[in-house]
């Protein structure tokens, strides 16, 4: 035997005995306070750079050698310290950390951060964030982050590297959601006393999830205090809040009940305006131990946006009223094998989004019901193989109901408005996917998988590989770059105008005519991270196919055959993203940008030619400040600019007969698709928490704020309005200006 | 309780110190004016003659505030917009008829022979000779209805008729009917002017494509109400594609919720360098008296 075969020999056995003292570690981590299964929390050994995250149940499996020491850390708590001896089943709880919570943010958010295109948002930095009307929420915070624009001031929608607000998969525990808003889009519908997590991905999708184009927002609720009951709420000058948590069944499990209500309509009563509108939600979640491996939940979410108009004047008995709303709930089962390197989670849930529309006026009723229902489950299988290698497998089927446009007149109407007794449509959405995680060596590992996604509609069955791949390389412990590419594919869409989107706005599935969307999502990152600053630099590259438009000329009023109304094309986006994160001593300081194009391109709008889409903005940038004055004052600032978004105004009129030759009808002409550009648009939106007594029983906040301190206009349509003299102008407007605001959170 | 109490106060002087945003000033290039042609065949039963009338006006901008005026009879008033002192001439397979002025920016081509599905073109030039704008278009033929009556149900009256179709052919439909109105005067910001529209108004159009059809035969029945009136005048003509279209942009963009709510449209047009429609169609009157 030579010299280097010796060596050989001898390197395996090191090999052989190093992977022979491994030890499987395994559990779950908690918060101490409220046993809240935590995500994201890192577990690692520092000697050898091994570790691994708890995944969205807070459960985690890691393999290291027997004895040696192993780190449980995770924002804004303890770190802990344990030695590893063939521990399974462990159940780690960490303290959060209460005088040094600044000091490991920026560290912690980097931990968590570890994928290109994912954003895990923080939510106390929610909290404690300048609001519209001092209402917090997850979706505007979203819209703070790089490559997500939003739409019209103060709305909630949400528009990710040059989509449509129709390719985001938003998820409320496994369950889809259709509509995410309140109140025209003002408020979106999660209420951040429920939440516990939220991670938006807007690339390097994994294979788990697709039905989209953009992004995936998945939102995980609180699952209960299951230590003590506890209360909250908070009291603004548009809604307020209620929440009650605590154990059932012997700590064996416990429950949330939260619910918010909002009285603008009273408010506005009150200075003699009339707003005839309300919102409500409620959301309840119960979990429970069925045993010391399987873990059950149940969550539920109701809530309405109700509008009850009347003409009090008329004596033609004119009333309008309308009810929309969502209906989700979702039963998940946790599973942990008893070989401690599998863990399953099986969700089944259903989602209902339907809106009603009453008209009434002297003996004539018009009602309008559309409705989007699902029926689905959710299986994935994740197996932990060693610590280089996790396996993800899984599928998920979804029943699709869509009711479109379904009109019943009573009495005399213009025979524009017909009756339509839309029969429903059907929609079978299938998947099934498979991604495995490898860590190459210490510097590279990759994330590969493919999905294959189906759907049945009619006569006509759709197939679709969809395959994902990440790869990541740290070029040094600070530095680290990352390329991925992902085939995203739609089966459903929302038809919107292309000037104003209303919450009446329908979704539809394919059909044999209407092809499945698609997109191909290039990216490449860079990230740079220290423990007092993080930064990330993204750029994309996102052809999209067969994207869905309404037809020029399109009315969807009484309509429900969206074939003749809807016609497909091609899209293009691309851009830059740089996020920053600083801490300096009290100061955190955190900076977004982004440079995109966003076109499409539809043979039959614009004669053909290429345009820009609505929201295409050139530059976006955000600038949040934070600042800790004292332990009991917080002050933050968030100053945005954006480009103006595009609009087509009307640029002529025209005089013609109508088609009786009996009047003259005055029609118009319009630019070419999406051609002007609004003005840039820029405000400052501030805030100052101020709490009481740390250490009390009873802890409260008031939360003073003002939205766009300076009153600047925040252009989102052109309009033509008539001057004092008689003569005629284009006029941009703005939809909010300064509104100072007060709220007073509590908790005991 | 008591921070409760703040609160509502505190609401109260926020909800009345917020301020709306002031407008925004916005320069965009208008369209460059356009000359705008309309036509329409014109059969009078009892001398025997007819005529082709076209209106000739000036598209305006955005920013133009002028409306239409209308007299009593539907005649545009508005003589700025209208282009008079114009030459229009016409062809009609191997015949050229010259138009005749008329009042107010119309004008007629007298006793044209039309042979169906024939070539018509028209071309209209200033008072310099400039060239203004040229079209073509295709001579429809008559249509008549199958049948057509009124029928009475408790206090309403309703318009009923049948058109058959030849599946073999591709033909686009319009019927158009009249009844008496109502003083019909208001503006559109008022609701009540709005729904009496919507539900009094017994003035429009149908199309109908082949797809309307069910095994060569359309049924068709529309309210009239009971508004007083005695006599409906119905037409029904075959049209082109191409007007087919326009007439639905344009009646989808008369309605209200359209305009707001609707899609952008810039509408079709088969006149070069300008606006409007070219259409020579037949309509095919009847005049139905209710004897109660």
């Amino acid at each position: 035997m030579n010299l280097n075969k010796l060596k050989i020999v001898v390197l395996l056995f090191m090999c052989s005995s190093y992977l022979r003292a491994q030890t499987p570690i395994s559990g779950i981590v908690t918060d101490a306070s409220n046993g809240e299964a935590l995500v994201g929390v890192s577990i690692y050994q520092a000697s050898k750079k091994v570790g691994t995250t708890t995944n969205a149940y807070g459960f985690f499996s890691l393999s290291i050698p027997q004895n040696d020491t192993f780190y449980v850390s995770y924002l804004g708590y303890q770190t802990q310290v344990f030695v590893a001896q063939n521990q399974t089943d462990i159940h780690i709880k960490l303290a959060e950390k209460v005088d040094e919570l600044q000091e490991v943010e920026v560290k912690a958010q980097v931990q968590k951060n570890p994928r290109l295109g994912t954003h895990h948002i923080d939510l106390k930095m929610i909290n404690s964030l300048p609001a519209m009307g001092g209402e917090r929420d997850l979706i505007k915070a979203l819209q703070n982050m790089p490559g997500v624009k939003k739409g019209a001031d103060g709305t909630v929608g949400m528009l990710v590297r040059g989509g449509a607000a129709d390719q985001n998969l938003i998820l409320m525990d496994d369950a889809p959601v259709y509509n995410s808003a309140h109140l025209l889009g003002f408020f979106s519908l999660f209420n951040t006393d429920a939440i516990k997590d939220a991670t938006l991905q807007t690339g390097g999708f994994t294979a788990s999830y697709g039905g989209r184009l953009s992004s995936v927002l998945s939102v995980t609720m609180n699952e209960g205090n299951r230590q003590k009951f506890q209360y909250s709420g908070s009291v603004g000058i548009l809604a307020s809040r209620l929440a009650a948590q605590g154990p059932l069944f012997n700590g064996k499990g416990s429950f949330l009940v939260a619910g918010r209500v909002s009285y603008i309509n009273k408010v506005y009563q009150m200075v003699n305006k009339e707003l005839p509108f309300y919102f409500y939600d409620i959301n309840a979640k119960l979990n429970y131990q069925l045993s010391k491996r399987d873990q059950l939940f149940v969550s539920m979410y109701n809530g309405d946006d109700v509008l009850e108009a009347s003409d009090a004047d008329s004596a033609r008995n004119v009333k309008v009223s309308s009810r929309l709303g969502n209906q989700i709930s979702s039963v998940r089962w946790n599973r942990t094998f008893t070989n401690q390197k599998m863990f399953s989670n099986l969700t089944a849930f259903s989602s209902n989004y339907r809106y009603f529309i009453k008209g009434e006026m002297d003996e004539n009723v018009m009602q309008i019901n559309a409705s989007i229902a699902d029926l689905g489950y959710r299986y994935q299988l994740e197996h932990h193989v060693n610590n280089n290698l996790h396996f993800k497998y899984g599928s998920e089927y979804i029943h699709h109901t869509f009711v479109p446009n379904n009109t019943k007149l009573k009495g005399n109407f213009n025979e524009n408005i017909k009756a339509n007794d839309a029969s429903s449509t059907q929609l079978n959405e299938s998947a099934i996917f498979a991604t495995a995680s490898y860590k190459m060596n210490t510097r590279l590992s990759s994330v590969v998988g493919l999905r294959l996604s189906a759907a049945k509609v009619s006569s006509t069955t759709y197939i679709n590989p969809e395959p994902r791949v990440l790869l990541n390389y740290d070029l040094t412990a600070q530095h680290a770059v990352s390329l991925s590419y992902s085939k995203m594919v739609q089966y459903m869409f929302l038809l919107s105008g292309s000037s104003v989107m209303l919450p009446t706005d329908l979704w539809y599935g394919v059909t044999n005519k209407i092809k499945p969307q698609e997109a191909h999502v290039f990216s490449a990152g860079y990230k740079w991270q220290t423990n007092h600053n993080t930064s990330r630099f993204e750029v994309y590259y996102k052809p999209m196919y067969n994207l869905v438009e309404y037809k020029e000329g399109a009315v969807e009023l009484g309509s429900s055959k969206v074939d003749e109304v809807a016609v497909q094309g091609n899209g293009e986006a691309y851009g830059f993203e740089w996020m920053n994160s600083n801490k300096l001593g009290k100061l955190n300081v955190t900076t977004a940008y982004t440079l995109s194009w966003s076109t499409r391109t539809f043979n039959d709008l614009n004669e053909g030619k290429q345009f820009y889409a609505r929201f295409d903005r050139r530059h976006d940038f955000n600038i949040i400040l934070q600042y800790e004055i004292n332990k009991r004052m917080h002050f933050s600032a968030l100053w945005s600019y954006a480009t103006g978004s595009r609009f087509t105004p009307m640029v002529g009129q025209f005089l013609m007969p109508n088609g009786n030759f009996t009047n003259i009808d005055l029609l118009p002409i319009y630019t070419s698709r999406n051609a002007v550009k609004l003005s840039d648009s820029h405000k400052l939106d501030v805030n100052l928490v101020i709490k009481n007594k740390p250490g009390k029983k009873y802890q409260s906040e008031w939360h003073i704020g003002a939205y766009n301190v300076y009153n600047q206009t925040q252009p989102y349509r052109i309009k033509t309005q008539k001057n004092s003299d008689g003569s005629y102008s284009y006029k941009q407007m703005g939809l909010f200006g300064f509104i100072p605001s007060i709220g007073y959170q509590f908790k005991f | 309780m008591k921070n409760l109490v703040y609160s509502m106060v505190l609401m109260m002087v926020v909800i009345a110190t917020s301020c709306t945003p002031e407008p925004l000033d916005i320069d965009v290039p208008q369209a460059p004016a356009k000359t705008v042609l309309a036509s329409q065949f014109y059969y009078d039963s009892i001398t025997e003659q007819n005529a082709i009338v076209f209106t000739l006006s000036k598209s305006m901008s955005a920013l133009d505030g002028r409306r239409p005026t209308i007299d009593s009879n539907g005649m545009i008033i508005d003589h700025d917009l209208l282009i008079t002192g114009a030459q229009i001439t016409v062809t009609l397979g191997n015949e050229v008829y010259p138009c005749q002025e008329g009042e107010k920016g119309m004008y007629y081509a007298f006793n044209v022979v039309l042979n169906n599905y024939s070539t018509c073109k028209v071309e209209a030039k200033d008072a310099q000779g400039k060239l203004l704008l040229n079209s073509t278009t295709t001579a429809m033929p008559e249509k008549n209805f199958t049948t057509v009556n009124i029928t009475k149900e408790q206090q309403n009256k309703y318009l009923n008729y049948t058109l058959t179709d030849n599946p073999n052919e591709q033909n686009w439909y319009l019927v158009n009917y009249f009844t008496k109105q109502k003083q019909d005067s208001g503006s559109y910001s008022d609701p009540k002017y709005i729904a009496r529209r919507l539900t009094e108004q017994k003035l429009d159009f149908d199309l109908y494509t082949d797809t309307d059809f069910k095994n060569g035969t359309l049924q068709v029945k529309r309210f009239l109400g009971d508004t007083g009136f005695d006599t409906v005048a119905v037409a029904v003509s075959s049209i082109t594609s191409g007007y087919h279209a326009f007439l639905t942009a344009q009646k989808k963009y008369g309605l209200l919720i359209n305009q707001i709510k609707g899609e952008v449209i810039n509408f079709p047009t088969n006149i070069n360098n300008g606006l409007g429609y070219f259409t020579v169609h037949q309509p095919k009157l009847t005049i139905l008296v209710d004897e109660d």
